[in-house]
C-alpha cells in the first residue's frame, strides 16, 4: 500500500484566544465600595466609602480565563472587577485610592501582569463632577 | 543515574559461590496457602521456611512470575517466613524473615478488589489476568455469574485459565477471598469481539545460548503457538500483552522462531511474527533502576528472562540471581563502582553496565494512586446553586449505589472537595476531575467536585475568590446536611474532621482562602492542594494568605500559559508545615490539561516547549494528589513520594521538581530573620571566604530582587562568587551527629528571566567537624541543581527545589560526622554563575 500524504491539521483551534476587546466607553462615578455580604463568613475586604466605580463598555466580552482583566488608570492598576450586564459587555472596576490618580490619566485594559495592549487610549480618567 | 555501557572487564572474576537470596512476594497474610518467590536463577531449587518447616520446589524459570509454591498448611499470623535458592553449585543465604500478618488489620473493610488486567475481555478468550490480589488467596472468574476459572493460592498478578471460552456479550467479573473473607468483586466487563485480523506478534530479540522467548502484541485471552525453525514447539494461553516461554533447549545463532496467535476456532490465526536468534556476542548488559548509597540490592529493568544477572562492586562479585532483583552481600556507598552483566546458559555477556553510586538517587517504587479497595458509586446533586458530583466507596460500581457497608461499619470516611477555576460557562468544568475523584473513591475517600460555573465570569479579583470560597462552604454544609439525613446515602458516613480541599486555578486561590474563613462546626481541614492557583490578594496588594494548620501542597505547571507567574510558589513560601508542605514544579505541563473539560492548550500562547499529553497531566495530579491526601487524611506512608524518598511509578517523575519541608531537626537558615547575611537563623555567625560573595535578597517580584526571575514570596540567599571555590560557612549552635541525618537546602540556578545557560551548574555542600576537618558532597551526586524551564523569554523562572544530602555520604580522612559544627557551600565550578539558596535545614 502506498504511503499517504496529507495537509497538517490546523492548530489554531487548540490555542485559547485571549485577545482583549477594545474599550468603547467609560463611566466614572463616585460610589462607596461595600463588600458583598457573604453567606458563611464576614468579608475580609474593607469597605471604602470614597471609592470610584469605573464602568467600561467593551466591543466584545472579555475571554474567561484564570487571570483577571485589570484596568490601568495611569500608573494605578485596578484589580477588582465585576460584570455589570449578562452579556459581559460592561465591566465595573473599583478604584480604592482615587486621590492618588491624576486627572487625565489614560485608561487602558490589560490582563493581570501584562502591559496594556493599547498603546494609546481614547479614554482618560476624570473625577466626576 | 551515572551509568555507561562498557566492555565486560577482563579482570572481573566470577565467583560461583556468590548467589543472592531470592525475593518473597509480599505481603504475607494468615490463611495464604502458597508463597510466591521471584528473582532466582533458572531451575534453582527454592526452599521456603515457615517457622522451621521447610518446603522446597524447583523454581523453573523465574520470569515473568516467579514460582508459586504450595504450603502443607496455611500460614498463621505471627509466623516468620524466609526463602533461599540453590543452583546446584551454591546455596544463597536466607532472605530476611517476613512476618505473617492478618489481612484484616491492613484491610479491615475487606481485601482489595481484584482487577481484570489486562482488559477488555474478548469473545473466545481462554485466559484472563487478574491483579491487585493478596498472595496465597483464591481468585475466581465468572461469566454471566457462572464460574469459568479459579486459582487457589494465587500470586498478586494471576493468570486464570477459562473454560469454556468466553462467548460474546458475557458479563465477566473476578472475585477474591482470603480466610473466607471476600473482597468486593472486580469491575464488570462485557466481552467484545476481538480485533480482526489478529495483529502479528512480535518476538523479543533472543541470543544464542538462551532458553526463553518473549512474544508480545498478544490479544487478551488468545493462544500463542511458537515454532522453532518451522517445527512447532507448543501452544500457550495468554492473558494478553506478552508471554514468556521458558525451558526451551539452548538456542543456536541463526535459528529462527515464529509465533502466531489465535482466538476463535475457525477464525484465521494472525500472520506469523519472526525473529532470528542473535549471536552471543550481541547479548547486551541489563539495564537497571536508580542506585544510591545505602542500597543493598540492584533492580534490573530490562534483561533477558533466563539470564543470571551478576553484580560486581568495586571489582568483587556481590550478587548473582535471576531478575529483576539481585540482592547484594554488601551495602553500597557513594562513589562505589558497580558493574552489572547478564549471562545465559550458553553465553557469557561481553558487555557490561558500569554505574557510579550516587549519594541520592531514589528508587521507583509503587504508585500512591493505585490503592484500589472499593467499587465506586457516583451521584450528582443540585440544590439551587449548590451543585456538583460526588464519587464514593460503594457496594457496587455505578450511579446512586449504596455506600460500602463494611467501610461504613468501621467509622466515618474522610472527604475531599474539589474546586475548578474560571472557565467558559458552557463547559461543565466540575466534571473535569472525574479521574481523580474515582481514584480517591476507590481508596476510601468521598470525593466531591463542586460546580462553580455560576461564578465563572470575565471579571475578577479578591471578591471573586471570596465568592468561590463561600460557595464551597455552602457545599460542605450541604454534605453536613446529607450526613444528618436518614434517607441519604451519606447518612452518618462523613468524617468532617478529616477534610481535604483541592482547587485548580482560581479554585486553588479559593481553597487557600477557605480555611481562614470557614466557621462550620465539626469541620477540620487537614490538607489543601492548590493546583496552578492564582493569588488575587497578591495582585491587589493585600497580604498573601499564610497556609497553616494543615498540610499544604501546590502543583505548578512550568509551561502554564494562563497563571504563568506560578503564584502557588508564593503560597508554598509562606506556608507553615502542618505537618508538611510540598511544592511540585512540573516541567512540560500547562494550565488546562488537568481538567478534562478544558480542551485548549494554553501553553501555545507563548513560544515554549511542547507539553506532555493530557493523560500524563492527569497522572501527575492523581499520583501526587493521592499521595498528599492519603498521607494527611488516611495516615498512609505516602508523604515519602512528596519528600523524594521514593519516586512513584507510572508518572513522569523526571519532570517533577520537588520542594518539601516538615518539622526539621535544626533550621539553620531561612533568611527571614532580618539579621543580615552575617548571621543565620540559629543566631550563629556566617562567613564568606576564598572569593565568595553572598547576600540575602527578596525572592519576589519586587524592587531589590537579584533578578526579575524570582516568583516566590520569601527571602533567600544568592551566592555569586568572584572565583572558583568560594566558600560560604554557616555555623551551628552545637555539634550535631549527622550519621543518620540529612542536610536539606533549596536551590536553583539563577536565570536572568530570558535566557537559560547552555550548561547547568552546581556546587558542593560541605560539613565541618569540631576539629575543622571538612568533607564535601557534590550537588550532582544527589540529583543535581534544577535547571530553569526554557519557556518564553521574560518568563523564565528561578524556581527553587529541595536538594537532599545524606549524612552518610560525607567522608574524608579524619572527618568526624558525629561532631559537625558548620555547614558549607563551595562553588567549585569553573565559571560559577549565581545560585539561589533558601531553607538550609538538618533532618
Amino acid at each position: 500500500m502506498a504511503a499517504d500524504r496529507s495537509t497538517a491539521m490546523p492548530t489554531g483551534g487548540r490555542k485559547p484566544n485571549w485577545e482583549l476587546p477594545a474599550i468603547s466607553g467609560v463611566e466614572v462615578v463616585q460610589k462607596a465600595f461595600k463588600p458583598q455580604k457573604m453567606r458563611n463568613f464576614e468579608s475580609p475586604l474593607p469597605g471604602v466609602p470614597s471609592a470610584m466605580s469605573i464602568v467600561v463598555t467593551l466591543t466584545e466580552p472579555i475571554p474567561v480565563r484564570a487571570m483577571p482583566p485589570v484596568l490601568h488608570v495611569g500608573d494605578t492598576i485596578l484589580t477588582e472587577s465585576e460584570a455589570v450586564d449578562a452579556e459581559g459587555l460592561s465591566l465595573r472596576f473599583w478604584m480604592f485610592e482615587p486621590d492618588q490618580v491624576k486627572a487625565g490619566a489614560p485608561i487602558t485594559l490589560a490582563w493581570m501582569g501584562d502591559k496594556p495592549v493599547q498603546k494609546k487610549s481614547k479614554f482618560a480618567y476624570h473625577k466626576p463632577e | 543515574m551515572n551509568a555507561k555501557i562498557v566492555k565486560r572487564p577482563g579482570n572481573l572474576e566470577d565467583n560461583p559461590r556468590v548467589i543472592s537470596p531470592p525475593v518473597i512476594q509480599e505481603p504475607l497474610y494468615q490463611c495464604a496457602i502458597s508463597v510466591t518467590v521471584t528473582s532466582y536463577e533458572v531451575d534453582a531449587k527454592i526452599e521456603i521456611d515457615v517457622d522451621g518447616t521447610v518446603t522446597s520446589a524447583s523454581g523453573g524459570f523465574p520470569v515473568p512470575n516467579g514460582v508459586t509454591i504450595g504450603l502443607p498448611v496455611p500460614l498463621v499470623a505471627g509466623q516468620k517466613v524466609k526463602a533461599r535458592q540453590n543452583n546446584g553449585t551454591a546455596t544463597s543465604s536466607w532472605t530476611k524473615p517476613i512476618l505473617v500478618g492478618d489481612h484484616t488489620a491492613d484491610f479491615p473493610a475487606g481485601p482489595p478488589r481484584p482487577v481484570i488486567n489486562p482488559a477488555p475481555v474478548y469473545k473466545c478468550g481462554v485466559r484472563t489476568g487478574v491483579s491487585n490480589l493478596l498472595p496465597g488467596g483464591t481468585v475466581r472468574i465468572t461469566a454471566d455469574a457462572v464460574k469459568v476459572g479459579e486459582v487457589k493460592g494465587c500470586s498478586n498478578q494471576q493468570g486464570v485459565d477459562v473454560t469454556p471460552a468466553y462467548a460474546l456479550n458475557q458479563k465477566v467479573q473476578a472475585f477474591f477471598e482470603l480466610c473466607k473473607d471476600p473482597s468486593s468483586p472486580s469491575i464488570e466487563h462485557t466481552t467484545v469481539n476481538p480485533p480482526s485480523p489478529l495483529p502479528t506478534p512480535t518476538i523479543d530479540t533472543t541470543y544464542a545460548g538462551g532458553r526463553s522467548v518473549t512474544v508480545r502484541g498478544i490479544v487478551n485471552g488468545a493462544t500463542v503457538s511458537l515454532a522453532r525453525n518451522g517445527v512447532p514447539v507448543g501452544t500457550w494461553p495468554c492473558w494478553g500483552g506478552s508471554i514468556t516461554i521458558g525451558g526451551l533447549a539452548v538456542f543456536a545463532s541463526l535459528e529462527k522462531f515464529t509465533a502466531v496467535q489465535q482466538l476463535c476456532p475457525g477464525d484465521p490465526s494472525s500472520p506469523p511474527g519472526e525473529s532470528p536468534v542473535q549471536p552471543c556476542s550481541s547479548l547486551p548488559p541489563p539495564q537497571i533502576g536508580p542506585v544510591q548509597a545505602g542500597d543493598t540490592k540492584i533492580v534490573a529493568t530490562h534483561f533477558v528472562p533466563d539470564a543470571t544477572i551478576k553484580v560486581f562492586v568495586n571489582g568483587v562479585q556481590a550478587g548473582a540471581s535471576g531478575g529483576p532483583v539481585v540482592n547484594l552481600n554488601v551495602t553500597l556507598k557513594k562513589g562505589d563502582t558497580v558493574i552489572v552483566v547478564q549471562d545465559v546458559e550458553g553465553c557469557k555477556g561481553q558487555s557490561a553496565l558500569e554505574v557510579k553510586v550516587l549519594c541520592v538517587d531514589p528508587p521507583v517504587v509503587g504508585d500512591p494512586s493505585g490503592l484500589n479497595l472499593f467499587p465506586v458509586g457516583q451521584s450528582e446533586y443540585s440544590v439551587g446553586k449548590i451543585k456538583g458530583s460526588v464519587y464514593y466507596p460503594a457496594e457496587a460500581d455505578g450511579k446512586d449505589q449504596p455506600f460500602h457497608k463494611r467501610l461504613a461499619r468501621l467509622g466515618r470516611t474522610p472527604i475531599v472537595f474539589l474546586l475548578h477555576g474560571n472557565h467558559e460557562r458552557a463547559d461543565p468544568s466540575y466534571l473535569g476531575y472525574d479521574y481523580f475523584q474515582i481514584d480517591l473513591a476507590k481508596m476510601g475517600f468521598i470525593a466531591v467536585s463542586v460546580d462553580q460555573n455560576a461564578l465563572n465570569a470575565s471579571g475578577g479579583g479578591v471578591q471573586n475568590i471570596l465568592d468561590r470560597a463561600d460557595l464551597l462552604i455552602d457545599n460542605i454544609a450541604h454534605f453536613q446536611t446529607l450526613d444528618a439525613t436518614a434517607a441519604s446515602v451519606f447518612h452518618g458516613k462523613i468524617d468532617f474532621a478529616r477534610l481535604g480541599l483541592m482547587g485548580h486555578s482560581r479554585g486553588g486561590d479559593a481553597v487557600v482562602e477557605t480555611p481562614t474563613l470557614i466557621g462550620l462546626p465539626g469541620v477540620t481541614i487537614r490538607a489543601v492542594l492548590a493546583l496552578a492557583p492564582t493569588n488575587n490578594r497578591y495582585w491587589a496588594g493585600l497580604p498573601t494568605v499564610v497556609p497553616k494548620g494543615y498540610a499544604f501542597q501546590t502543583i505548578l505547571p512550568a509551561g502554564d500559559g494562563d497563571v504563568r507567574d506560578n503564584n502557588g510558589a508564593q503560597f508554598y513560601d509562606q506556608a507553615k508545615p502542618g505537618p508538611f508542605k510540598s511544592q511540585l514544579y512540573v516541567h512540560y505541563t500547562n494550565h488546562n490539561f488537568f481538567n478534562r473539560r478544558w480542551a485548549k492548550d494554553d501553553s501555545l500562547n507563548f513560544p515554549q516547549p511542547a507539553v506532555v499529553s493530557r493523560a500524563d497531566h492527569e497522572r501527575i495530579l492523581t499520583v501526587y494528589g493521592c499521595a498528599h491526601f492519603r498521607a494527611t487524611l488516611l495516615g498512609h506512608n505516602t508523604a515519602q513520594y512528596l519528600s523524594g524518598d521514593l519516586l512513584p511509578a507510572g508518572v513522569l517523575a523526571q519532570h517533577v521538581f520537588r520542594s518539601f519541608e516538615s518539622a526539621p531537626k535544626v533550621m539553620v537558615d531561612h533568611h527571614e530573620d532580618g539579621n543580615t547575611i552575617a548571621v543565620n537563623s540559629l543566631g550563629q555567625p556566617t562567613s564568606q571566604t576564598a572569593g565568595m560573595v553572598a547576600d540575602e535578597f527578596p525572592f519576589d517580584r519586587v524592587p531589590g530582587a537579584f533578578k526579575t526571575s524570582f516568583y516566590g514570596l520569601s527571602t533567600g540567599m544568592i551566592v555569586a562568587p568572584k572565583k572558583k571555590n568560594g566558600i560560604f560557612r554557616s555555623q551551628l549552635k552545637t555539634a550535631i551527629d549527622v550519621t543518620k541525618r540529612e542536610i536539606w537546602i533549596r536551590g536553583a540556578e539563577v536565570t536572568d528571566g530570558s535566557t537559560v545557560a547552555a550548561s547547568g551548574t552546581g556546587f558542593e555542600l560541605g560539613l565541618e567537624d569540631e576539629n575543622g576537618v571538612r568533607a564535601w558532597v557534590d550537588s550532582d551526586d544527589v540529583g543535581g541543581l534544577a535547571r530553569p524551564y526554557p519557556r518564553n523569554p521574560g518568563m523564565i523562572k528561578t524556581m527553587l527545589s529541595t536538594i537532599r544530602f545524606r549524612g552518610v555520604c560525607f567522608q574524608a580522612v579524619e572527618f568526624n560526622p558525629k561532631k559537625v559544627v558548620a555547614i558549607l557551600i563551595r562553588c567549585n565550578r569553573d565559571t560559577p554563575p549565581p545560585i539561589a539558596f533558601d531553607d538550609l535545614q538538618i533532618y
